[in-house]
């Protein structure tokens, strides 16, 4: 058992601040009692996949739920959602975008790749924790995924 | 690809960048001042909290305004439609949504019969919103406001006008009138983004039309626009 361990989200944000913030509305309203935070795309599939840093996490246990953004250094969201949903093992993790970009195209090739929900980041604080708590209430404890 | 694909593609980016790059720290500066609130607010005095207020509704201005120049960056490439737009029903439709949204409003709106014209629906409604929505704007300290619409058949094209009793402004300053964050009522009297004209003139462009005002200080302003007949 390592700290890694039991991790119920995982949230791959670049932008400090953000990750702040979303870590805070996810405190705040309870929901999770282990967030992991990944800072790009390559920590996030290290993380997974039990590689790099995370090599001695359980590799049986997965989050319940990836919160993942979409533009960031090393290797961007598209890219790990591309990643995780070409591998049988990790397609079942339920990933929610949450991303500063309510462009079409992202929310069409977000989907086209198979994510599980698309969400643009509400400037306004308190509809950013509302959504944060939503999202984690949701994945935590509505939905059910395959063992 | 061609020179007008590559701007686009350019203008495309540069809104991309705008949405997602410059509202990050719009983000930061409103949850992290909310933060501040939530676990620091019992220290702070009324003038603290009152600074406080002053940074997020400051930030949420700046989020406004990048809306702003999101919506104006998409205007100048996205495609464009030709159909038959009845314009006196979208003229009352946005009226009515307005009176929906603000029931206090006392400003009294009338609208002439209005003649078809081809266009795109969507970008003309927006034409309808921005200068119906500036028109109540600056009537709206007047004793009695009004907002007249009408429109009138020329030859080769039609004229819609709207004109309002509001505050007007001096003809002098006409030229800024249309132009990206140009406001010709200074300070805080007139909220707004600075962008609604610009938007207005972008879109009736596009149509292959022209947009002028007339007004006098103190005595009220017309902005009109002229779509061309014979498009679709």
């Amino acid at each position: 058992m390592t700290e890694y361990d039991d991790v119920e989200i995982l949230l791959v944000e670049d932008n400090r601040q953000d990750a702040e913030m979303t870590m805070r509305a996810l405190r705040k309203c309870k929901i999770a009692n282990k967030v992991q935070w990944a800072k790009d795309g390559v920590e996030a599939l290290n993380f997974i996949r039990c590689t790099g840093e995370f090599e001695s996490r359980n590799k049986n246990s997965f989050p319940k739920v990836i919160l993942l953004d979409l533009k960031m250094p090393r290797l961007d969201g598209l890219d790990v959602i591309r990643a995780l949903k070409a591998d049988e093992v990790t397609r079942k993790i339920p990933i929610v975008v949450m991303t500063s970009s309510n462009q079409e195209r992202d929310v069409t090739e977000s989907y086209r790749l198979g994510v599980n929900g698309y969400v643009t980041k509400p400037v306004q604080s308190a509809a950013f924790m509302e959504a944060v708590a939503n999202i984690g209430m949701f994945w935590l404890f509505v939905n059910s995924t395959p063992v | 690809m061609t020179e007008s694909d590559v701007l686009a593609a350019e203008l495309e980016s540069f809104s991309y960048s705008i949405s997602h790059d410059l509202r990050a720290p719009v983000r930061a500066i409103i949850g992290f001042s909310r933060a501040l609130e939530d676990d620091y607010g019992v220290r702070l005095d009324d003038e603290g909290r009152r600074l406080l207020a002053v940074v997020v509704s400051e930030a949420e201005r700046i989020d406004g305004l990048i809306d702003g120049l999101v919506v104006f960056s998409r205007l100048g490439h996205q495609p464009m439609e030709n159909v038959l737009v009845e314009m006196s029903v979208l003229a009352r439709e946005v009226v009515n949504e307005r009176a929906n949204t603000r029931p206090s409003s006392d400003v009294v709106i009338e609208i002439a019969d209005l003649p078809s014209i081809s266009g795109d629906h969507v970008l003309l409604r927006k034409v309808w919103e921005n200068l119906i929505s500036n028109a109540t704007k600056f009537s709206s300290l007047q004793p009695a406001p009004r907002v007249t619409i009408w429109a009138s058949q020329e030859p080769t094209r039609i004229v819609y006008n709207v004109r309002d009793n509001g505050v007007g402004f001096d003809m002098a300053y006409s030229e800024k009138l249309f132009g990206i964050f140009q406001k010709v009522h200074g300070g805080d009297r007139f909220a707004g983004s600075g962008l609604g004209l610009a938007i207005v003139k972008r879109i009736v462009h596009r149509h292959g039309g022209a947009v002028w005002a007339d007004a006098a200080l103190g005595e009220g302003a017309t902005l009109s626009f002229a779509l061309p007949l014979g498009r679709g």
